[in-house]
């Protein structure tokens, strides 16, 4: 059976309430009760199709393109506006599913406003991230390598003729295509003198500086010519390990590590090759999978912190959340968008998991709980949300309907016991205490 | 009182309070005898700092007699009469001046050389194969150095899960302190910790164990309350010591506050950023070596007056050096060797290993002349108390870094 065999709901795996959940915070930013319900009711191929379409309505504003417009020019001068209009996106924007797509091309071609020193730079990024995210990687590479943002991160912008600096260079081939062991020294000295040139121009733009061009003959990767910068990208994106590294990267946003086997990957690179490396026609592969919808890919990967938190207030119906608030806790929990550690962007699946960050999702999970998130604040969303959906005044019911909420699924009996138990408390507030403490569980970290 | 006799008196009550445990009095022979001698490893303290991007070690220990040193850096050249003499062949960087005063008092030592066989230039290899001591594709991607080391260490507070190393400052885990079964702990600072209320209840942390991937954040979990539990043992820092205001600054002092506060914890961590120096090098890696300097600078004086400075131990890497041409850009890129460095009062102070030619190179980069692992042999064997070829699996002559 192919590794990439779609799914095809059945009696072992259902779709059920567990796979609507997991489509939902695994490929998009949570959903809300509404949502869920929905999910199931339509069915597997019309969930999926709404989440491919970018056509999510619950929750999203109405004109939201033009709020987005406004709320750009609102952000232009304080860099953590943009962080917070990106979570605003996130977590209202009809197409939640690009989103994501965006968030995992920022940690392949990441960047950082630390060195980078312009937001300008780096939401001109964001935005042709944004716009290449499902297209070909054909036309994502070239355009985010000459990102004025990206030149600058990798020293680019000051790029002669005479000892060319190699870093552009090698995390071209180490990072955004071929990947480490495909490529020599030599290679990147090749690569490098091909680069010269590239510069950043007076107005931040990227522009080709022919004086400062080594003409000369270059040799990459065995393929022999007067290379420029271009010439390079072309022989990169044509290189096979270029598609299986894509193919990598694809695989790791959507599944467990353990799922991603090499017969997989394979496949998927090889589609991409047929395909001109189309990212949404490959991303669509992957959620139509069943190894995608398999039971050993459920609950089983830490959100990345800036999903986690999106999709707690997503779950909790805070729609008016301030989302400046969400990139201090996405941070505190190890995810300052914009701003990733080091040149091989953030952490991957269960690295995300530090003590620190545990105490970062904890704070997280009670901050939301308690209102203090939100635009309107009050007593927090947990007594509208019980009313709005009909959940009675029982312990069990209400600790019933978070769990299906927040996990989607049945929990471990030991779980359910805690939370009915704080749940039953005599306290006026013992239901905002048990959300907390489901959402500080081990099974509320994984999704 | 001079800091000689504030060592001592820690010492002594140091002593006391483990030979309190010991049944009959203090002449330490046979099996008593080795539990003293692990006690008192338990009181050592080894800290770690890493000097991330790859740092250009020709500039910071400069070997000015070199024909090749000008000749290969028109640019970013030190004059000679700008640097710190260690001896008739090496120079500092002229913004270590408290290194020179580390090395005035005699508690630095500088391995010149050190890089491991057949290099690899890219960031992420290079580190990973600094962090678990690894040179193979599988090892590489395991567990760290330090984890394994602390895995090899019998700890009488295991079951309390208190972390037995600590990261500070807001960064991602280095893969170094990744472990087996030992506690470790990321504390971007104390009062992200105080915050937090509590982390989770005995009740909570009896649940998450349906799967091996809960089971993992239940381990984390109760890590992080253990820290939580730890951390608001410690009093509020007042250090008169002048830190400089950049993050190692910072998290040298939060490490400082830590380590007078008792915690059992025997390793800490601090990162500092940027030293990836392609373009411009000049001034970029000057401020930073200040700061580094200026830091440990503070924080040995920090532990000296708090009576630790025989316990503390400080290692400096970086996970390559650059290379010996400058480009064009007035930076340099990714090389080969460079020093690593070892700072405190435990330190037998002084230049170890061979200076690399900078007219015999390969490939235009220096060739190594001492293997990381014999640093880290030195560190495992005579700081920690630990067999170095169990944690390093290789047999690798240590250095006489440490005093005995």
């Amino acid at each position: 059976m192919s590794p990439l065999a779609p799914y095809v709901p059945n009696a072992k795996e259902p779709w059920n309430l567990a796979r609507v959940h997991h489509l939902h915070w695994r490929a998009s930013f949570g959903a809300t009760w509404a949502e869920l319900k929905a999910g199931v009711e339509r069915g597997h191929e019309a969930t999926l199709q709404t989440l491919l379409s970018g056509t999510r309505e619950v929750g999203v504003p109405e004109r939201a393109n033009e709020m987005i417009e406004t709320l750009q020019h609102a952000a232009a001068t304080r860099n953590s506006r943009w962080q917070a209009l990106w979570f605003w996106r996130m977590l209202l924007s009809a197409d939640p599913l690009g989103e994501r797509l965006t968030l995992a091309w920022h940690d392949h071609f990441a960047t950082s406003f630390q060195k980078v020193q312009s937001m300008a730079m780096m939401a001109a990024q964001n935005a042709t991230i944004r716009a290449h995210a499902r297209g070909s990687f054909r036309d994502l590479l070239p355009a985010c390598v000459k990102q004025p943002a990206m030149l600058l991160w990798l020293d680019a912008s000051s790029n002669y003729r005479e000892h060319p600096n190699e870093n552009l260079a090698r995390e071209l081939m180490e990072l955004f295509t071929l990947g480490e062991g495909h490529y020599t020294e030599h290679d990147v000295r090749e690569v490098a003198r091909a680069l010269t040139g590239w510069r950043v121009d007076h107005e931040d733009r990227f522009w080709f500086y022919g004086e400062h061009h080594d003409q000369g003959e270059k040799t990459v990767l065995g393929h022999k010519g007067a290379f420029d910068g271009d010439g390079v990208l072309a022989i990169l994106l044509d290189h096979p390990a270029t598609a299986r590294r894509i193919a990598w990267r694809l695989c790791n946003t959507f599944l467990v590590e353990s799922l991603v086997t090499a017969d997989l990957l394979d496949a998927l690179a090889r589609e991409l090759v047929e395909s001109n490396l189309e990212l949404g026609r490959a991303v669509e592969r992957i959620l139509r999978s069943r190894v995608f919808f398999c039971d050993a890919n459920l609950h089983a990967l830490p959100a990345p912190p800036a999903v986690h938190v999106t999709a707690l207030a997503r779950a909790l119906e805070c729609f008016d959340a301030r989302t400046s608030l969400l990139d201090v806790f996405a941070a505190e929990a190890g995810q300052h968008l914009f701003n990733p550690p080091s040149v091989f962007g953030w952490p991957h699946g269960k690295q995300w998991i530090t003590t620190g960050s545990l105490v970062g999702r904890t704070k997280f999970a009670r901050a939301l709980v308690e209102g203090k998130l939100t635009a309107t604040g009050g007593d927090g969303p947990i007594a509208p949300l019980l009313r709005k959906h009909g959940v009675g005044t029982g312990a069990a019911e209400r600790v019933e309907f978070f769990i299906n909420l927040l996990l989607g699924r049945k929990p471990e009996a030991s779980l359910k016991a805690v939370l009915v138990a704080t749940a039953a408390a005599d306290h006026p507030r013992a239901c905002e205490e048990m959300v907390v403490q489901l959402c500080s569980s081990p099974a509320s970290q994984l999704a | 009182m001079n800091s000689r006799n504030l060592d001592r008196r820690a010492f002594l009550e140091y002593s006391l309070k483990y030979s309190a445990l010991l049944p009959g009095a203090l002449p330490l022979t046979g099996a008593l005898g080795s539990l003293a001698s692990r006690s008192r490893r338990l009181g050592r303290i080894l800290v770690v700092v890493e000097l991330n991007g790859g740092n250009d070690g020709l500039s910071t220990v400069v070997p000015f007699r070199d024909e090749g040193y000008a000749k290969n850096r028109p640019t970013l050249r030190i004059a000679e009469k700008d640097l710190l003499k260690l001896d008739g062949e090496l120079g500092l960087h002229p913004s270590l001046r408290s290194f020179a005063a580390l090395h005035e008092r005699s508690e630095l030592a500088v391995v010149q050389g050190v890089g491991y066989p057949e290099p690899n230039f890219s960031h992420e290899v290079s580190l990973d194969t600094w962090h678990t001591a690894r040179l193979d594709r599988a090892g590489r991607l395991g567990l760290g150095w330090l984890g394994r080391a602390l895995d090899e260490t019998e700890h009488a507070g295991e079951t309390s899960r208190a972390p037995r190393a600590i990261l500070a400052g807001p960064h991602a885990l280095p893969r170094a302190l990744r472990a087996r079964k030992s506690p470790v702990a990321t504390v971007p600072s104390i009062d992200a910790y105080l915050e937090a209320g509590e982390i989770a209840s005995d009740a909570l942390l009896q649940t998450g164990t349906e799967s091996e991937a809960s089971e993992h954040v239940r381990r984390v979990l109760l890590d992080a309350r253990a820290t939580a539990k730890s951390l608001a043992s410690v009093k509020p820092g007042k250090s008169a010591k002048p830190y400089p205001a950049a993050p190692l600054g910072t998290e040298l002092k939060l490490i400082a506050q830590l380590i007078r506060a008792d915690l059992d914890t025997s390793v800490f961590y601090a990162i500092q950023n940027g030293y990836d120096s392609h373009s411009l090098q000049d001034p970029g890696q000057g401020s930073r070596l200040q700061v580094l300097g200026d830091a440990l600078l503070a924080f040995l004086d920090e532990m000296r007056e708090a009576g630790r400075a025989s316990s503390v131990l400080v290692l400096v890497w970086s996970e390559f050096g650059r290379r010996v041409q400058e480009n064009a850009s007035r930076g340099t890129d990714h090389g080969t060797a460079g020093p690593v460095f070892l700072a405190g009062a435990p330190v037998r102070a002084g230049v170890y290993g061979q200076t690399p030619s900078l007219t015999d190179l390969d490939d235009g980069n220096l060739k190594m002349t001492v293997d990381f692992r014999r640093v880290y042999a030195s560190v495992l064997r005579d700081w920690m108390g630990l067999d170095a070829q169990t944690v390093l699996d290789s047999a690798l002559e240590p250095l006489p870094l440490i005093r005995s």
